[in-house]
């Protein structure tokens, strides 16, 4: 089997293991779960060293190795999965959330141990699905793989108070916009069917069909609309974002970390799989649509942030402001620009994983999120303070994270390509987020201490404390020498950003002629 | 060893000691101390063999050393080290003071509870404010600017329990943020305007490559010519972030209320280090103001105006810890000036020789708040010359310097500012150059003021206080050595005629385009310095006359200028302003966007669903388990069906 397939197939088997154990075998299940989070990163780090020393041809060669198995052939479905050099970033995105979260989970969850990591392997499983397939209807499947358990997840661990409305909601928003999304999914299959003559989900079909000039500019317009708009909702893009901070705030620690580090991600990824080089033209025309909504994001999911007193609002709020910025970066259909949003898809979700599994560290104890019953932290928990302080830095922005480097080219992107104004937004965004992060952090971990909290555990041990350490070790590793991250993602970018900025090109052309034609009437 | 690898020595052995403390010695008071005196020596060390190098070499020397740290399309993002006189001379002050104030610390920090978090974090500032030096472009440069700022933060509240410390290190934190948001669009801007004008290749973010490119008067008029405007837009967009780490009105509120931090902190940060870092970058980028007469006249106005206005707030101070800071301020303001005037060259000047002696009079009066057992209030004093002779002597030369006394360093530096601003040729530069000459009184009589106020009469405290252990004197008497010699560093050509390469360091701090006519700085010029002095002389003869020999009542003073005096205490209302912005603008769009969130997006949200429940609900009435009706509304369909077949037929 090739590495890829076992990404998706390792934690299914075992989430299958784990369902046949007894359920009090509970260190036996937690081993196995943190094994198996354990080979993913282990083969993630494998695929990134392949991309690393081989490039994007030797990710090419790889992939073409791997057999596409036909599964059913009637309507044109095969299991076959590739990896560029997005994917590499990505899948090492999930195995590093999908491992860390084990381990939090592995001393937070007291309560049906089994079943949460039957379900939490089996969300590891689709995420993974969703990055390394090629087939538009596995890619569907795997999507709702992880829909599911999520559900499950925040319902039957989340905080009590609003889980049941959270995870409806969640549930609700990400099925409509994978539906929104199939309907653009089904338009291209359909095209593409007519194309070759028999029906086929798979990616490399439908741009074939594309490169032939089968999606005229209309049909591209619509399916590209229909894509986008599905996706951009698991962004999630404003206004179609209140699913998420609810979302982040009721479910358990491993849950949010997933939810925001990784879930989340899978809505630009699709877009950037998907309807980047299936619809350039529908892209193009879009596109300076979206650099504008993005703003919204930014400031709006900023200046929301702010008002917050519950502190897991207060980072979902953020985490909706920072996709602003991955918007953008896509919008601005510039090799640094898109390489931008994809490297802060990836320091997002760490910090974002590293956020949360500390808030959950002390939720645990707390079992208060306001922010004004807590305060001065820092003196019971100092190595949790710590490392709270050090992801609120990257969050916001400091460089020396990965987080930093990631904002600072979407930037860059966004000038090149003349949203000057966004751009300038954007680096004032940075601003609002200081604000608020900032003042999240001094009230709840600093300041007198009190007494309420004596009873307090800090972080204990290499088991506690490995889950922080690896992620904060990675957000400082890109942050400080972004080069080796950078370079495989640009070579994974690159072919799509072309293709769309062809398509501009050859929009810019028609309309100067329609100029030139009306010009000529006159 | 080579320049370059000892130019990454300088760089990365604070680092270094900061890691190897947190990772591993936590627990070891005594052990993290002597990691951070012995990483900060070890920059020191490589420093002077770098200086050795550096300054016998013509003037114009530069190394540069780079590596590829980011390379995306055709943008590549450098990081190195570049060492030529500016950096190296600039990197000698904050190495050299930085170990006297990592020495004091030795003994001042001893009874703290978090001793190896503060070393830690004290060489994480050090090695961020290196990195500053050293860096070789743009980008480097903004990095390290702003983990200047998170490390200042994390030292200003290093008192995390206190309210105060905590607020301080926040305001900090985001005023440098402000000017951080201007400096990135400033970059940025700056970049991609070259990347137009002159395409992929001339642009660069790399300073020397800049420079290269304004070297060529005519061919930076002609880009000039294309985009008016913007490269003046973005030269004043990046000095906002200087103006912010170098505390210039507006942006100085951090400043005093940085304060808060341990005392060497203060030291630190308001002598050699984060404040330098602004009159530093413009040095640095001084050829960037050069064709813009306009943005140097904004600076120069923006300099003497924060010059005049922090030394009047100094005089309404009783922390003594608080004079300093405006004094901070408002020499600060003297530097920025000396740059607005076209002489970057006395700006590093002063900037060196206020190292020494502002850090001097910072660990002095962290001495006097050991010795009086954490007493900041100055009206809590009095009389300790006899308790604590070494540090008043160190104190009181420490004095004289900032004062500008013949002969001690500030004497030559002050001469060489306010020589720039007399000879300067900004719009209003005679009017500048008063208010210098205003400022050097002023800066004697509030200084002469702290002074007697603290030392002399008889102690008004309730502790006892005592003299400061060695550790502590030691860093004082080094850096009275450095505030009574400073001035050779750039002895008047027409003073001394070989005045070795101590002259050279400066000379060689040229940043200036060969076409720009950059002030004279080692010409003496005797009328100047002759004003100059009587005027600290007529300043030290009023503070005299008010706290010495009481002659005249400072109260009856006050009474007298009431409004001003007022104006002063609140700090001419710039902290209120910010806090209305706070309160009243930005805190209110916060409310109002989150009203938007819940009461109109997610109200509709949870209607759409309501509705659909609702329709639920009534549907499900029908389905009420009434055997009866189920049959009943079969028996309909089937009728409906059976009509609509017929007439359809």
């Amino acid at each position: 089997m090739d590495p890829l397939t076992l990404l998706v197939v390792v934690p299914l088997v075992a989430a299958g293991v784990v369902a046949l154990a007894p359920a009090r075998a509970e260190k036996a299940i937690r081993g196995v779960a943190i094994g198996a989070g354990g080979i993913t990163l282990g083969i993630a780090a494998w695929l990134f060293r392949l991309a690393l020393t081989e490039g994007s041809a030797g990710l090419a060669a790889f992939s073409a190795g791997i057999p596409r198995r036909a599964w059913v052939e009637s309507v044109g479905i095969t299991w076959s999965v590739s990896a560029d050099g997005m994917t590499v970033a990505m899948v090492l995105l999930n195995a590093l959330v999908l491992f860390t979260g084990c381990l939090v989970s592995s001393h937070a969850i007291r309560d049906r141990v089994k079943e949460f990591f039957v379900l939490f392997l089996a969300l590891g499983a689709g995420v993974f699905g969703v990055f390394v397939v090629r087939d538009m209807f596995f890619m569907y499947f795997a999507f709702e793989l992880a829909v599911v358990p999520m559900y499950l997840l925040i319902g039957c661990w989340g905080s009590p108070k609003d889980r049941d409305y959270a995870a409806m909601k969640l549930t609700l928003y990400l099925t409509a916009g994978a539906l929104v999304a199939l309907v653009g999914i089904l338009m291209l299959y359909f095209r593409t069917w007519d194309f070759l003559g028999h029906p086929s989900f798979h990616l490399d079909d439908v741009i074939r069909a594309a490169d032939a000039g089968r999606f005229d500019n209309g049909f591209q317009l619509t399916a590209f609309a229909f894509l986008f708009l599905g996706f951009a909702a698991i962004i999630p893009m404003w206004p179609m974002h209140t699913w998420s901070p609810i979302g982040h705030a009721a479910a358990p620690a491993a849950g949010s970390m997933m939810h925001a580090g990784v879930l989340m991600k899978l809505g630009s990824y699709a877009i950037l799989r998907v309807a980047f080089p299936t619809c350039p033209a529908g892209a193009a025309h879009w596109l300076p649509w979206v650099a504008v909504i993005a703003m919204a994001n930014i400031v709006y999911g900023g200046y929301v942030a702010m008002a917050q007193k519950d502190i897991k609002y207060v980072i979902g709020f953020s985490s909706s402001s920072h996709m602003g910025y991955t918007l953008l970066g896509i919008a601005s259909v510039t090799v640094m620009g898109v390489s931008g949003a994809v490297f802060l898809m990836f320091a997002h979700g760490v910090m974002t994983a590293l956020c949360f599994g500390l808030i959950g560290f002390f939720y645990d104890q707390t079992h208060t999120r306001k922010i004004e019953d807590l305060g001065g932290l820092a003196h019971q928990m100092p190595f949790v303070g710590t490392c709270f302080a050090i992801a609120t830095m990257a969050s916001a922005g400091v460089p020396g994270f990965a987080n930093f480097v990631s904002e600072f080219m979407v930037m860059l992107g966004a000038w090149e390509a003349g949203y000057t104004v966004q751009a300038v937004i954007a680096v004032f965004g940075v601003v609002i987020t200081a604000v608020y992060l900032l003042r999240a952090l001094a009230n709840v971990f600093f300041r007198a201490r009190k007494e309420r909290w004596d009873a307090l555990a800090d972080a204990r041990g290499p088991f506690q404390r490995a889950p922080f350490v690896v992620l904060i070790g990675v957000l400082l590793f890109f942050g400080f020498w972004p080069r080796p991250l950078t370079r495989v993602i640009e070579a994974g970018v690159e072919p799509l950003v072309a293709k769309v900025q062809a398509a501009q090109a050859a929009l810019d052309v028609g309309s100067a002629d329609d100029g030139a034609h009306r010009g000529e009437d006159r | 060893m080579d320049l370059p690898a000892l130019g990454y020595v300088i760089l990365f052995a604070p680092l270094l000691a900061a890691v190897c403390i947190t990772l591993f010695t936590l627990r070891h008071k005594a052990v993290s101390g002597a990691i951070a005196v012995l990483g900060m020596a070890a920059a020191l060390g490589a420093n002077v063999l770098v200086a050795l190098e550096v300054f016998r070499s013509p003037a114009g020397f530069v190394s540069i050393h780079e590596l590829e740290w980011l390379k995306v399309g055709a943008v590549t993002i450098p990081f190195g080290v570049q060492l030529d006189a500016l950096s190296t001379l600039m990197a000698l002050v904050v190495t050299g003071v930085g170990l006297c104030i990592f020495v004091f610390s030795l003994g001042y920090m001893k009874e703290e509870e978090g001793y190896s978090r503060y070393f830690a974090c004290l060489s994480l500032f050090a090695f961020s404010m290196l990195g500053i030096v050293v860096s070789t472009n743009l980008v480097q440069t903004f990095i390290f600017w702003e983990l200047v700022g998170v490390s200042s933060y994390s030292l200003i509240g290093y008192y995390f329990h206190k309210d105060s410390a905590v607020d301080a290190g926040k305001k900090a934190f985001l005023t440098n943020r402000i000017g951080d948001f201007g400096m990135t669009w400033g970059i940025i801007l700056l970049f991609y305007t070259l990347y137009q004008a002159l395409g992929p290749d001339q642009a660069s973010f790399s300073f020397a490559k800049l420079r290269l490119l304004y070297e060529d008067e005519g061919a930076i008029r002609a880009v000039m010519e294309h985009h008016a405007g913007t490269l003046a837009a973005a030269t004043l967009l990046i000095f906002t972030g200087a103006a912010a780490k170098s505390a210039q009105v507006p942006l100085h509120v951090w400043l005093p209320d940085a304060m808060e931090g341990p005392t060497p902190v203060s030291a630190l940060m308001h002598a050699a280090t984060m404040v330098a870092a602004g009159v530093f970058l413009v040095s640095r980028l001084f050829f960037l103001f050069a064709p813009y007469p306009q943005a140097l006249a904004v600076v120069a106005w923006m300099g003497g105006i924060t010059a005049f206005l922090a030394a009047a707030l100094a005089f309404v101070q009783f922390d003594i810890k608080k004079v300093l800071a405006y004094s901070t301020l408002s020499q600060l303001g003297y530097m920025v000036m000396a740059l607005g005037m076209g002489s970057p060259a006395a700006a590093m000047f002063h900037l060196t020789t206020h190292a020494f002696f502002k850090a001097l009079l910072f660990l002095g009066s962290g001495s006097v708040i050991h010795g009086c057992h954490h007493e900041q209030d100055m009206r809590h004093m009095g009389g300790l010359a006899k308790k604590m002779p070494v540090t008043f002597w160190t104190f009181l030369l420490g004095t004289g310097a900032l004062a500008g006394i013949f002969p001690l360093a500030g004497f030559w530096s002050k001469d060489a500012v306010l020589g720039a601003a007399h000879a300067g040729h900004v719009p209003g530069a005679a009017v500048l150059y008063g208010m210098g000459v205003l400022v050097a009184f002023m800066t004697a009589a509030y200084m002469g003021r702290c002074c007697w106020l603290t030392f002399a009469g008889e102690y008004r405290g309730h502790a006892h206080p005592h003299e400061s252990p060695i550790t502590m004197t030691a860093p004082l008497v080094v850096l009275a050595v450095g505030a009574v010699l400073g001035g050779l560093l750039s002895l008047p050509a027409g003073i001394v005629e070989h005045a070795g390469w101590m002259e050279h360091a400066l000379t060689g701090v040229r940043t200036a385009p060969s076409w720009f006519p950059e002030a004279e700085v080692e010409h003496f010029h005797p009328l100047v310095a002759g004003i100059g002095t009587a005027a600290a002389f007529a300043g030290l003869f009023v503070a005299w006359m008010f706290f010495g020999k009481r002659a005249w009542s400072a109260d009856a003073f006050v009474a007298r200028v009431r409004p001003l005096h007022t104006l002063l205490v609140k700090k001419y209302y710039f902290d209120d302003a910010y806090l209305w912005l706070v309160r009243a603008v930005q805190q209110r769009v916060a409310v109002v966007c989150d009203f938007v969130e819940v009461r109109i997006l997610r109200w509709f949200v949870d209607t759409l669903a309501a509705i659909h429940r609702w329709i639920g609900g009534q549907i499900r009435l029908l389905l009420d388990g009434h055997l009866q009706r189920y049959v009943t509304l079969a028996l309909l369909g089937v009728v409906l069906i059976v009509a609509a077949v017929l007439v359809g037929s």
